[in-house]
């Protein structure tokens, strides 16, 4: 999902600073300054997933776990993202410096959608928990897909054939990561339910 | 019917794990690498990982970003082509969906008469044995003989083309050295890590702090 140094026109990239600008000042007023080694836990793994390479068949693609974060974290996953994604750009060279606020956006904000969407299902029924957690990080992936493709319209001849590509070649990603998702939220749920979003004692 | 739900659940994701139409790479870093080896640039394609980048486009241009050529790799990740003219060149390659990389060659490492010289590897042969001659058999009356048809440009030529001969494993070492393929290091993600915790006690610092006053 990164994308690298060069590509983008000087305008999407300061449209992807200022919205990537505002999501963190949004997540960091609203990050209860309790849980703050909880978002640098989730952003150390989010840091670490892109190194997770799932190999099916020929083609290769990477954990994002944007999903997880934005169900844990809220709001607070466009700073965790942020960060990890300059660590990741100085360190490993994906991405880049200049694309970091695109390349937040298209992480981060899906995140945010997914907890919206469904950070209050999470207590209810066991199947329908599950069913919303698989999805929170089922769609969190394609909705990044969606903004990358987004982010490149201008870049690229057709969007619609690159979407379709971006989501055909993530789609193994999508499904490992709402399970992925599934298992953390239900394990969560019974150790330490404390961590979820909505939990009332 | 709990166990069900879960059973059912995994079964399908397995199942669209196996039908999911693989056929693009998506990783996440593109890298191109090129080098330079007589008159004719290599340049090597690959995604972070190690997978090589196939059928993507390479454009190369020179240092006023005038575009020279361009074409597409490989399915090894390989594109060669020859010098178009003594510049220094950017060669990018574009692996579409984002993905970019570029490397420059600098115009010291395109040699002076490359453009020129086309006899290659099949005309090194010849010039050998004409300096081996003179050397190996030492009496007097061949040298003059030897050196008459020696003129000044052939032995810059044979020593250029024994230099390049002697040089290139060295200077594939070297390229290897250099090679941008390379994985994050542990060091690296250990680093990472440590930055995150780094800013977590930060927050944690001016949280105590704001609680103080």
């Amino acid at each position: 999902m990164h994308i690298s140094e060069g590509v983008l026109s000087g305008q999407v990239l300061v449209a992807g600073g200022v919205l990537a600008a505002a999501g963190t000042a949004i997540g960091l007023k609203k990050m209860d300054y309790e849980r703050v080694a909880e978002v640098g836990i989730l952003a150390s793994a989010f840091f670490v997933a892109s190194l997770i390479n799932v190999r099916i068949g020929v083609s290769s693609a990477h954990l994002i776990l944007n999903g997880i974060l934005g169900l844990l974290l809220g709001w607070a996953a466009f700073p965790a993202i942020f960060v990890a994604l300059i660590l990741q750009a100085v360190l490993f060279q994906f991405g880049g410096i200049t694309v970091l606020g695109v390349n937040t956006v298209i992480m981060a904000l899906p995140s945010v959608i997914c907890y919206y969407l469904f950070s209050n299902i999470i207590f209810k029924s066991n199947s329908l928990a599950i069913t919303a957690a698989f999805l929170g990080g089922f769609l969190s992936v394609l909705f990044s897909g969606l903004l990358l493709g987004v982010a490149l319209i201008f870049t690229e001849e057709s969007f619609f054939e690159m979407v379709l590509l971006i989501v055909g070649a993530n789609f193994p990603v999508m499904v490992i990561e709402g399970i992925v998702t599934a298992f953390c939220v239900m394990f969560l749920r019974k150790v330490r339910p404390e961590m979820l979003p909505g939990y009332v004692k | 019917m709990k166990r069900l739900f879960i059973k059912w659940v995994g079964l399908v994701s397995l199942g669209l794990l196996f039908l999911a139409p693989g056929k693009m790479a998506f990783a996440h870093k593109v890298n191109v690498f090129a080098w330079v080896d007589g008159n004719t640039v290599y340049s090597e394609s690959k995604f972070n990982g190690g997978r090589v980048a196939k059928d993507a486009l390479v454009e190369v241009f020179d240092m006023n970003g005038e575009k020279l050529l361009e074409g597409r790799t490989d399915d090894k990740g390989n594109f060669s082509f020859a010098i178009p003219e003594k510049t220094a060149m950017r060669i990018v390659l574009k692996a579409g969906m984002g993905h970019q990389g570029e490397w420059t060659i600098p115009v010291e490492e395109i040699g002076g008469d490359v453009i020129a010289d086309e006899t290659g590897e099949s005309g090194m042969g010849t010039p050998e044995k004409i300096i081996e001659t003179p050397v190996s058999e030492a009496d007097t009356p061949k040298m003059p003989n030897a050196f008459n048809y020696l003129s000044k440009e052939d032995v810059a030529g044979i020593v250029e083309r024994e230099l390049d001969k002697k040089m290139k494993p060295v200077v594939e070492k070297l390229n290897r050295l250099l090679d941008p393929h390379k994985k994050p290091s542990v060091s690296d993600i250990i680093g990472g890590i440590g930055y995150i915790i780094g800013l977590v006690g930060l927050g944690a610092y001016i949280k105590s702090r704001k609680e103080k006053i």
